[in-house]
């Protein structure tokens, strides 16, 4: 059962901000800030197992779409420096192992009330960490996902629920395609016609 | 000043198809193109990156829409507008094939005989058989995927590439209608360049969903095309008859240095779509023309109808396979009900869902659930939904006219006074009714149906083709009634409105219109 929790971290990760991207020109980050960055995309195949071959084969797609969110207006360049900062701190309060396990799983970033049923509740971006979790950690799962996460997922399963046979074939935003007309691109249906 | 040979007004489908089937015949025409909106970039990679990791995939022409605080349309019962304007159409370089889906259906034999069969609605002054080598020509231009075999209508050629096959999640549907004598189909689909399957389709990442954009641009490259000019961000504002039977030029207004040009040509082509065409006829007032032009009989603007789109979702207990539809566009089809038996009933177009089963694996991995929770999930209970256009008839007293105030292009806003009339209310709930059937035989809970408000994507019959000035706007060669040299290409003037989505049917116009346009200038040339 997932424990909500929106109070987590220290001073870095509660600090007060307004919703928005936090603003910062384009640019191309220091080497170094895109290792840090690397680890923290790494930690999601290693919490969900869901890559062969840990993360690599996926890290020439994430450097491109690092490099298209920061060499553009809107820049996430702050966001990504940020990101690494609130990370940073919680491994120094919880442990490495403890605050990637506390991000993913348990932190929620906290939701606005809906004032009537057909509204739809918004994220309360006003932290430095519920920046990092919206903007970076969010989007981070969303392309790990569609780059080939989501074939560790669907097929069908034994009795404890994990997976014995792996069946997500394609998934939207999954560059599948072929040369070759009558490879199946997606499970097909193969009954009576 | 120099007269052009055609001045082009938009620059979506119709206009492309135009502008390069002239531009091919004769490459120093000299053709000016005006378009309201502005160059959106396409194949972009951030836009593409927003678009599929962002909270919300915001798309990059959302901004284009009409805005819902600018719809005009009569309101309800329930104090909503009858008629959804925004969404409905992109204002940009390219127009609107920006957004679509790029499902592109022939219409069949009977949807041109719609009076004859049924006593409703109109015939188009053209049958099937004269249009079918222009849809020949379309499917070709569009790069449409299908499977000829399946013989909704004659054909004259097979599809340019096969169809995509039916997906795993597509299977309990498949099975249910053949329980129930609906035969399945293959959706046919425009994959103009090499389609990786990626499912963004509302944003194709490679070009391949097919985007008049990309013709046009490669029209403008065109070195030997020298003649060809598009001006963007240019809202045309008025059409100038220079007497009762000719037109001289139009007035646009260019929105970035806020300048009023005039600019004339031999021949004047509306491509503007069909809420902007009856505005802008309607706008063009003078002495000879003083309910607008082509307005004399004031059927301008009338007879608007959409598909109305209906929608049963069924509940599984359990989703044993963990699928879902794997491509993120729909698969899966029939015609069955899109018959001449059913025309006089209201014709249906069956489709399943293009999303469901829904699995937002990455959603579900941001709300904290670990891989074994997902899975679980996944194979519990999901929905299929089964969604289908109902044909309507258009009505006389339904109408498309001038708002009040201007959107943020400068153009009019658009007034639509539309009631859905008691009939079209009964046949949604009839055919309703087939569609819980079809629900409940896959052995599923219906959960909800629905019948969407008209929203504007399919609007057509603005600008009727007949065979008379007395009953609609253009003759069977899409030229205004009684006037030499204006001519409209729009899903506007089709005469009734099918079952299925327009824009392969506008294309086969547009392939026709151009030819007839060639062949005219041949003669003047001779
Ligand atoms: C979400 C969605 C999905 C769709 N999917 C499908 C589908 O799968 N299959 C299908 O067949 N159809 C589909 N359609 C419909 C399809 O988009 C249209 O039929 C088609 O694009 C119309 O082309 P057009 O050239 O007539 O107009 P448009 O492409 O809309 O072009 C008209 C252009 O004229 C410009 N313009 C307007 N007024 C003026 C003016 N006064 N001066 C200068 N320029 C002006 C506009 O800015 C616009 O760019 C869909 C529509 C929507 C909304
Ligand atoms: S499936 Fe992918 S490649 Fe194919 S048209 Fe859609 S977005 Fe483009």
């Amino acid at each position: 059962m997932v424990q909500i929790n929106s109070t987590i971290g220290g001073e870095i990760s509660q600090t007060l901000v307004t919703a928005e991207l936090i603003f910062s020109e384009p640019c191309t980050l220091p080497e170094s800030q895109i290792e840090k960055l690397w680890q923290i995309f790494s930690q999601i195949g290693e919490h969900w197992k869901d890559v062969y071959n840990e993360s690599k084969n996926l890290k020439s797609a994430w450097l491109e779409m690092i490099k298209a969110k920061t060499s553009q207006q809107p820049s996430y360049s702050a966001e990504y420096i940020n990101a690494v900062l609130v990370i940073e701190e919680l491994t120094q309060l919880y442990g490495e192992q403890q605050a990637y396990k506390t991000l993913f799983f348990s932190y929620k970033i906290p939701q606005s009330q809906a004032e009537n049923n057909t509204e739809k509740t918004q994220p309360i971006l006003t932290t430095l960490l519920a920046h990092a979790k919206y903007y970076v950690i969010d989007e981070f799962i969303r392309m790990q996902v569609l780059s080939g996460g989501f074939k560790h997922f669907g097929g069908q399963s034994n009795a404890s629920g994990e997976v014995i046979k792996v069946k997500g074939v394609n998934y939207k935003g999954f560059v599948k395609g072929s040369r070759y007309r009558n490879e199946n691109l997606a499970r097909t249906f193969e009954g009576k016609t | 000043m120099e007269e052009h040979d055609y001045i082009i007004v938009g620059s979506g489908a119709a206009a492309t198809v135009l502008a390069k089937r002239i531009l091919e015949k004769n490459p120093l025409t000299k053709l000016l193109m005006l378009e309201a909106g502005d160059l959106i970039p396409a194949k972009e990679r951030r836009q593409w990156w927003n678009y599929t990791t962002c909270a919300g995939g915001p798309l990059p022409y959302q901004y284009t829409y009409d805005k819902k605080s600018d719809n005009q349309s009569t309101i309800g019962k329930d104090g909503q507008p009858t008629w959804t304007t925004s969404g409905g159409r992109v204002k940009a370089f390219g127009g609107s094939t920006m957004h679509w889906g790029g499902w592109a259906l022939r219409f069949k034999p009977e949807d041109f005989q719609l009076f004859t069969n049924t006593g409703q609605g109109a015939d188009w002054p053209i049958d099937y058989h004269e249009l079918e080598p222009y849809y020949a020509q379309a499917e070709q231009y569009m790069s449409v995927c299908g499977d000829e075999t399946e013989n909704w209508q004659p054909r004259s050629t097979p599809y340019s590439v096969p169809p995509f096959q039916w997906t795993a999640a597509d299977g309990e549907m498949i099975k249910a209608f053949h329980a129930l004598d609906i035969q399945p189909g293959k959706m046919p689909v425009a994959r103009y360049r090499k389609c990786m399957t990626t499912g963004t389709c509302k944003y194709c990442p490679y070009g391949a969903r097919f985007s008049a954009q990309y013709v046009l641009q490669d029209l403008l490259e065109n070195p030997d095309f020298i003649n060809f000019n598009v001006l963007t961000q240019s809202v045309v504002t008025k059409i100038i008859a220079a007497s009762k039977t000719k037109i001289s030029g139009v007035d646009y207004i260019n929105n970035q240095t806020n300048q009023a040009f005039s600019v004339t040509a031999k021949k004047i082509i509306l491509c503007a779509g069909a809420y902007e065409i009856p505005k802008l006829l309607m706008a063009s007032t003078s002495k000879n023309w003083p309910r607008g032009i082509g307005n004399d009989h004031d059927l301008v603007g009338r007879y608007i109808v959409t598909h109305s789109m209906l929608e049963v979702t069924g509940k599984a207990k359990s989703n044993p396979h963990g699928l879902w539809q794997e491509y993120d566009f729909p698969t899966l089809m029939s015609r069955t009900y899109d018959s001449p038996e059913q025309q006089k009933n209201g014709k249906l177009f069956l489709f399943k869902d293009r999303s469901r089963p829904k699995i937002d694996i990455a959603q579900l991995m941001i709300d904290g659930m670990s891989k074994i929770e997902i899975n679980k999930k996944i194979r519990g209970a999901c929905e299929f939904k089964l969604q289908a256009f109902m044909e309507e008839v258009g009505q006389y007293e339904s109408r498309l006219s001038i708002g009040e105030g201007k959107d943020r292009f400068g153009l009019p806003l658009t007034k639509i006074t539309y009631q859905k009339t008691e009939e079209d209310d009964k046949r949604a709930d009839t055919h309703l009714a087939l569609m819980k059937k079809i629900i409940e035989e896959m052995g599923l809970e219906v959960i909800k149906t629905f019948k969407q408000t008209p929203r504007g994507d399919h609007t057509t019959g603005t600008c009727r083709m007949s065979a008379t000035a007395e009953t609609g706007v253009t003759d069977a060669n899409l030229k205004v009634h009684n006037v030499d040299n204006l001519y409209i290409c729009s899903n506007g003037v089709f005469s009734s409105n099918s079952a299925v989505n327009p824009t392969l049917t506008l294309t086969a116009l547009a392939h026709r219109l151009a030819e007839h346009l060639n062949q005219q200038d041949e003669v003047t040339h001779a």
